[in-house]
């Protein structure tokens, strides 16, 4: 007699064993801003500032996210509790770059559509198909494409502001401002460049 | 027979009857620095047009204050010449000077694009020996807007490779290329005092503060370091399968213990503090012929490559090799081009589960501490005996020799401190890791000592540059080809090359 194929026979029937599904599968780019949300959303709580030094210590390769944090702790403090936990710190780095980031946040709306004004009265022709983006995302877009802060692909728009900032280049202070209040405001698809998007955006059915 | 005796050198006498001296051997003051480390979790989503931008940003400035010193008044024709900032922005007629980075287009290098564009159709890449040809190749100037082609006689007498920056001066002609009228090169960069990082042994152990004029008094108090060399060689070339040198290695074991040789040559010896192995330690073996290959039953393949045809006597032989030398000298190990390690520069240290009996002298993992045996990356700087070495394994100067048309293998040395930069051609044909926020490959401080290993020769020079900076550079020869290797002495950094032979 044939050996009874009593496995295809139970799944076949709906048996006991589970079917395999993949529902729970972990998305690439989605899952970071969920992220990013799940801070700004215990923030309000007052935080201790021994877990202010745990969320600084941990994610230190992920040096994106590093600023985020440092940033949105600080606001929620002020400046003189920034201070005070400056010697907290346990790099020096995070500390450097927080001033920059404080004089960031200075910048008002103002200064920022001024900032962008100056920009559109240098060129003798009005831009075309930038109707609907938002003000922010059009500063964005300029500093993208200004060369001298180097490619602009492959890495995210803060840490590339930062390593201009490094450097010695000056980027613009702005930017960085609408860098920071786009990320507390948590709009999607600001992190990296647009063109950084498409370009690794693959294509389904090539080859 | 007492005329034997007294023939200094010659080991064919009576025992002495008295006691000898013990020697006891130098110490050595090092400091490795991390320069060159890459981090556990590397990441290669980006891309190498970061590097290319890293590099003239952190280079840019010095070749222009350089260019601006030498053209600000120049008048050429009539004509004064002005900098402008981007390479598009030159116009035909205009006499100006630009900075960039140079690109060289040349049909016989490797282009990844015609490797895509064939896939299909690709044979295996033959490696030729340079890429240089007298025609079909053009130098071109690159930075963030644009690239344009360079001409003129001015060029010839230079070495370019892919990857250095250079301010250019000149005018546009008819053809849309650029008329090279002058060159300049960013020079040597700015060079660190002499035990600069680490401090100098003391005359009792203390530490002394640093001043000006400490170097005088340093060879003053110091009795056992004065006089001390650092033993640098490279293609030790272990292997499972050539034994033409083995007698040549095992000699270069006993030299270098101070076994071998008369009690004065061992006084010298015991002068020896450090021993530094410029890369390809272990060689590749040739491959067996097809068809022995073919042959053979089909082996059993577990995770994907065959385990029984690893033949471990090559990293069998090294450890002995180490473990043999360490208890004595501390050693210092570069990777080559032919080691285990992995291929892209910077080379990361060989891991120390490859050594299993030279590990003991390893430093633990977690520590800061340096061990005698130090796995090191390649390219490597750091500082010996005070002095600020950058040491390679023979990648980058063997891929810049390729590229011109010269085989003056130490005026390419000397051009790549003057560029600026160990490894220029890396992205272009040498592989390597994308970097993002720092190209270490840019000399930010002038060594005192540069060595290449495993190169056909051994050669030596020193170069000088305008603010005092000297270098001292060193071919390394392999020692598998030719039995030699290289002794510095440190504290006057001469060079002495010494011959292991079986006659």
């Amino acid at each position: 007699m044939p050996p009874s194929r009593r496995s295809t026979r139970s799944s076949q029937a709906g048996g006991k064993q589970a079917t395999l599904s993949f529902h729970n599968r972990v998305t690439k780019s989605g899952a970071q801003p969920g992220k990013k949300d799940l801070i700004s959303s215990t923030t309000p709580t007052k935080a201790s500032p021994l877990s202010k030094q745990i969320s600084r210590s941990e994610d230190e390769p992920v040096a994106e996210k590093q600023d985020p944090k440092v940033s949105v702790e600080e606001q929620e403090d002020g400046h003189e509790d920034a201070a005070a936990a400056a010697p907290v710190e346990q790099e020096q780095e995070p500390e450097a770059q927080s001033e920059a980031e404080l004089r960031a946040r200075d910048i008002t709306d103002r200064q920022i559509s001024a900032y962008w004004n100056r920009l559109e009265r240098e060129r003798t022709a009005k831009r075309v198909h930038q109707q609907d983006l938002s003000l922010a995302e059009k500063v964005l877009r300029y500093f993208d494409v200004s060369s001298q802060y180097g490619p602009c692909v492959g890495m995210s728009r803060m840490k590339r502001w930062q390593r201009a900032d490094k450097l010695g280049l000056n980027p613009p202070p702005e930017v960085l401002a609408v860098l920071m209040k786009e990320e507390e405001k948590g709009t999607k698809g600001i992190e990296a460049a647009h063109m950084d998007q498409i370009l690794n955006s693959t294509a389904v059915g090539a080859n | 027979m007492a005329d034997l005796d007294n023939v200094p050198g010659n080991l064919l006498r009576k025992p002495s009857g008295k006691q000898e001296d013990e020697l006891e051997r130098a110490a050595s003051t090092y400091k490795p620095l991390h320069s060159f480390r890459l981090a556990k979790e590397k990441s290669y989503q980006q891309q190498f047009a970061d590097m290319y931008f890293l590099r003239l940003t952190k280079i840019r400035p010095a070749v222009e204050q350089i260019a601006s010193e030498a053209w600000a008044d120049t008048v050429i024709g009539g004509e004064e010449v002005k900098q402008v900032d981007r390479v598009l922005d030159i116009r035909q007629g205009e006499l100006c000077w630009v900075v960039g980075t140079v690109y060289m287009e040349m049909a016989l290098k490797p282009n990844i694009m015609e490797d895509v564009s064939k896939d299909r159709w690709i044979s295996a890449p033959t490696s030729t020996n340079k890429y240089w040809s007298e025609e079909g190749d053009a130098v071109t100037l690159e930075d963030e807007s644009g690239r344009i082609r360079l001409v003129g006689d001015a060029l010839r007498s230079v070495f370019l490779v892919t990857g250095c920056i250079i301010a250019v001066m000149g005018t546009e002609n008819a053809n849309g290329e650029l008329e090279v009228i002058d060159l300049k090169f960013p020079n040597l960069p700015p060079q660190p005092d002499r035990w600069a990082v680490s401090k100098p042994p003391g005359a009792n152990g203390a530490a002394k503060t640093k001043t000006k004029d400490e170097d005088e008094e340093m060879t003053g108090t110091q009795t056992k370091g004065s006089g001390g060399k650092i033993a640098i060689v490279s293609g030790l070339g272990f292997s499972g399968s050539d034994a033409s040198h083995a007698i040549e290695l095992n000699l270069l074991l006993e030299y270098l213990l101070g076994e071998a040789l008369d009690p004065s040559t061992q006084q010298e010896l015991s002068q020896i503090s450090r021993l530094i192995i410029a890369g390809n330690s272990i060689s590749l073996d040739e491959r067996k012929p097809e068809a022995e290959q073919q042959t053979e039953k089909k082996t059993n393949k577990k995770y994907g490559y065959d385990a029984s045809s690893y033949n471990a006597q090559p990293s069998q032989l090294l450890d002995e090799f180490l473990a043999t030398l360490l208890p004595t000298m501390p050693v210092t190990l570069l990777p080559g081009a032919q080691d285990p390690a992995n291929s892209s520069y910077p080379q990361q240290p060989i891991h120390a589960a490859m050594f299993p009996g030279a590990r003991a002298y390893t430093a633990l993992p977690t520590s800061n501490d340096v061990g005698w045996f130090d796995n090191v990356t390649n390219p490597w700087e750091g500082e010996v005996d005070g002095w600020r070495v950058l040491g390679t394994g023979g990648q980058n100067l063997d891929d810049v020799f390729k590229y011109v048309d010269s085989e003056d293998r130490l005026g390419m040395m000397e051009a790549m401190c003057r560029w600026r930069c160990c490894a220029p051609t890396a992205p272009d044909t040498l592989w390597a890791y994308p970097f993002q926020d720092d190209d270490p490959f840019v000399m930010k401080a002038c060594p005192h000592l540069y060595f290449v290993g495993c190169q056909p020769e051994f050669g030596t020079k020193v170069i000088v540059g305008p603010d005092a900076q000297s270098v001292r550079l060193i071919t390394v020869p392999s020692f598998n080809a030719t039995k030699e290797i290289v002794l510095v002495d440190s504290e006057t950094l001469d060079v002495t090359r010494v011959k292991i032979a079986v006659s």
